[in-house]
């Protein structure tokens, strides 16, 4: 007897779309958080997959990276031609910014090329009203035979109608519409041709590979490669369109889909007034010459002060409760037996927590959502662009960099924003080099708390030197004309306390069900490490480190700790130095030392497995490597400096 | 100014704050010229420069309803001529 394997796949639907046109927001309103979204473009550079039931029926859910067309052989686009030529799809939802709707209709064209089921989701129909377009959907529906389905996605309204026109349209494929005459004609004949080539692959139109031949489109250059008789037809072709209209035929193909979806966009939308409203106003100011900066320096200002303030007013009490009750378990167990070790050491790791990380990491990643959300960023880019020229970058390049002070993972992950290789090698490393939230606790939580705000201040100013020198020393090792800016700034957006609130949550839990259990096992671990006294043969190792920065040599275990999570090295300094007052056992000078040093030595686990994937293995152990060098500098110059005073 | 020849296209970067122009050619290579056919940006295309300073710094453009930055290298391939009505440049 034989077993089919059931291997439960349910049908697929694929939300596709240029960046920042809410692909991700519509994701996670019917799908529960699972995928970042900014307002900024070209945040989602993987898919992010999930089930979701509509009408009792169960669907996969597909949320491809953002593109812009489906031309270039970036990265995002190579993903999605990837996806859609070799997956079953039932529908795409092609997700378009309604405010925006000429230029993205440019795309909803060449999907259709693929003759793949789909429908079209009008999003963002408030800030459509806002410019003063009106859409009329039917007639767009109409022209290009598809359903078409108005939403406002950050409102959630429109959605249900959107998933259930989706379920309703599974499987019926759509037909492309067609170039002008004369272009349509060459490329037919070349399809004719091309038909043999493709008879097996049932995926792939041969029209479409007539187009994207034509085009040259690398991705189907390599993947269909072509005999010598073939070429030759293409070649003639080409020449035919260049002869006919004095352009190459990429340029011929591009300029005719322009015109098609710019006559469109005339056809369906009416153009009223504009709405000149207080966010114009607003930014105005923010991105004005002068008074732009100001308020950029003050913002950032502000936002240091509130976690600072915030962490500091909380962290107080809890680690007084911590002391109080470390006493108690030394009064109920022996404080010289084995269980003690464990149960202090368990007990330590799940205070530790909530003293010293969540006071902080609580406000900062709110404070970083609403900055994410409301459109600011990019204009952040426009305002430094000037001065990244200075380090040999341009503005885009301080999208990941901001990002990095939340979290290194997805700083190195946008860097994919950045055109050219060299670019996203460099801010790959600076990235890696600037306090992500964790080391932002222990800034806080260690040199802020004992030393004062001013002390964790200076950490981020000496940070923000060495990130510049950084900067500079590899764009001059690494000499290139950069290409030069290009970004869309995203019309600003209240950001809605829903989504806030969820990806506030979503981030939460990643220091919840990872870092955290991590650290309770990790100080029981050093409880049992110190009972057997195996911390003092890793202290011994690494003491010709902590020695040289005049750190105690217990501290030599913790170092090992930080390299899975950041936070663990100011964590377990607690266990390592049997103390909740750790200004008895450590001098300012030793904790500004360690500070700086752990805030620069090797990425994280989980920093370091994305960087191998972003910029290769060598480049990544090398420069992993280099910070180590780098950190022992620096926490040797901060020690120096630091005794002076 | 409302003599500026109109027959020798301007580059992006010449063309003052306020001012709408038309592009009527897009240089350089293939790469620059897909980024900016992928934010719309065709010969043909009107385009309204919403700030152009003398020092370095991007400028910023208004092209089928969005705002881009678009840096001074990239704007000096794009070509362009004044719209019949856009020739003078607001104060």
């Amino acid at each position: 007897m034989v077993f089919k394997a059931n291997r439960n796949i349910h049908p697929q639907i694929v939300l596709v779309g240029q960046p920042n046109c809410g692909k991700s927001t519509i994701f996670n309103t019917v799908a529960g958080y699972k995928s970042i979204s900014t307002n900024f473009p070209g945040v989602t550079v993987q898919y992010t997959k999930s089930h979701i039931t509509v009408d009792n029926r169960v669907f996969d859910l597909v949320d491809l990276p953002g593109t812009y067309s489906l031309i270039s052989s970036d990265r995002a686009e190579f993903e999605a031609k990837k996806y859609l030529l070799n997956n079953d799809i039932h529908t795409i939802i092609n997700v378009i910014d309604a405010s925006i709707l000429s230029r993205s209709l440019e795309l909803s064209l060449q999907l259709l090329e693929f003759k793949l089921p789909l429908i079209i989701c009008l999003n963002m129909m408030d800030e459509a009203f806002r410019k003063g377009i009106s859409i009329d959907s039917k007639l767009l529906s109409q022209i290009l035979q598809v359903p078409v389905i108005e939403t406002t996605g950050i409102k959630g309204t429109g959605i249900g109608s959107l998933f259930a026109c989706a379920a309703q349209h599974i499987n019926v494929n759509r037909q492309p519409l067609q170039y002008s005459r004369h272009v349509e004609q060459v490329i037919s004949a070349l399809a004719r041709d091309l038909s043999p080539v493709v008879h097996h692959n049932h995926r792939l139109p041969s029209r479409l590979l007539a187009i994207k031949l034509l085009e040259k489109d690398k991705f189907f250059t390599s993947l269909y490669p072509v005999d010598a008789q073939l070429k030759h037809k293409i070649d003639r072709h080409e020449k035919k369109l260049y002869k006919d209209h004095g352009q190459v035929a990429e340029e011929v193909i591009s300029s005719d889909r322009h015109s098609k979806a710019m006559n469109l966009f005339e056809n369906v939308a009416t153009l009223h007034h504009p709405h000149k409203s207080l966010r114009d106003k607003v930014d105005d100011i923010l991105i004005h010459p002068v008074w732009g900066y100001f308020f950029m320096l003050g913002l950032l200002f502000l936002f240091f002060i509130v976690i600072f303030q915030f962490g500091s007013i909380v962290e107080t009490p809890i680690l007084k409760m911590l002391d109080a009750g470390l006493l108690q378990l030394g009064r109920i167990f022996n404080t010289q037996s084995l269980t003690y070790q464990i149960i202090s050491g368990m007990f330590q790791g799940i205070v530790g927590g909530i003293a010293i990380v969540l006071p902080y990491l609580l406000p900062f990643l709110i404070g970083m959502s609403l900055l994410e959300d409301s459109g600011y960023l990019p204009r952040v880019a426009f305002l430094m662009d000037a001065f990244m020229h200075r380090i040999g970058l341009h503005g885009v390049a301080i999208i990941p960099m901001m990002l990095g002070y939340g979290c290194s993972v997805p700083a190195v992950m946008a860097t994919r924003i950045l055109a050219s290789q060299r670019d996203r090698f460099i801010v790959s490393v600076i990235s890696i080099l600037i306090p992500c939230s964790a080391r932002m606790t222990i800034i806080f939580g260690l040199v802020g708390y004992y030393l004062g705000g001013a002390a964790a201040f200076g950490i981020y100013i000496i940070n923000l030197v060495v990130i510049i020198l950084t900067g500079k020393i590899l764009s001059r090792l690494m000499p290139e004309d950069t290409p030069g800016m290009v970004l869309e700034m995203p019309s600003y957006k209240y950001p809605a306390i829903r989504v806030i609130f969820a990806k506030t949550r979503l981030r939460m839990k990643e220091f919840i069900i990872i870092a955290w259990p991590l650290l309770i096992a990790g100080s029981i671990v050093l409880g049992l490490a110190q009972w057997y006294n195996f911390d003092v043969v890793l202290n011994r190792v690494l003491s010709p480190l902590t020695l040289l920065l005049g750190l105690p040599v217990e501290t030599g275990t913790t170092l090992i700790f930080g390299l899975l999570r950041k936070e663990l090295s100011m964590l377990m300094l607690f266990q390592a130095l049997g103390t909740q007052n750790l200004s008895a056992v450590m001098t300012s000078v030793q904790m500004f030392t360690f500070t700086l040093f752990v805030v620069f030595y090797f990425p994280c686990a989980a920093t370091f497995g994305v960087l191998l994937k972003e910029i290769g293995w060598k480049r990544a152990l090398l420069a992993s490597c280099a910070t180590i060098v780098l950190a022992m500098g620096i926490a040797l110059m901060g020690r120096g400096v630091g005794s002076l005073f | 100014m409302c003599n500026t020849p109109q027959d020798n296209p301007l580059n992006l970067c010449q063309v003052p704050t306020g001012a709408s122009v038309w592009v009527v050619a897009l240089e350089g290579g293939h790469t620059s010229r897909r980024r900016l056919n992928h934010l719309g940006i065709h010969a043909g295309d009107i385009i309204t420069v919403r700030r152009n300073t003398v020092f370095g710094g991007p400028l910023l453009i208004s092209v089928h309803h969005t705002t881009v930055a678009i840096g001074k290298g990239l704007a000096a391939k794009i070509k362009v001529k004044f719209v019949a009505n856009g020739l003078q440049s607001q104060p």
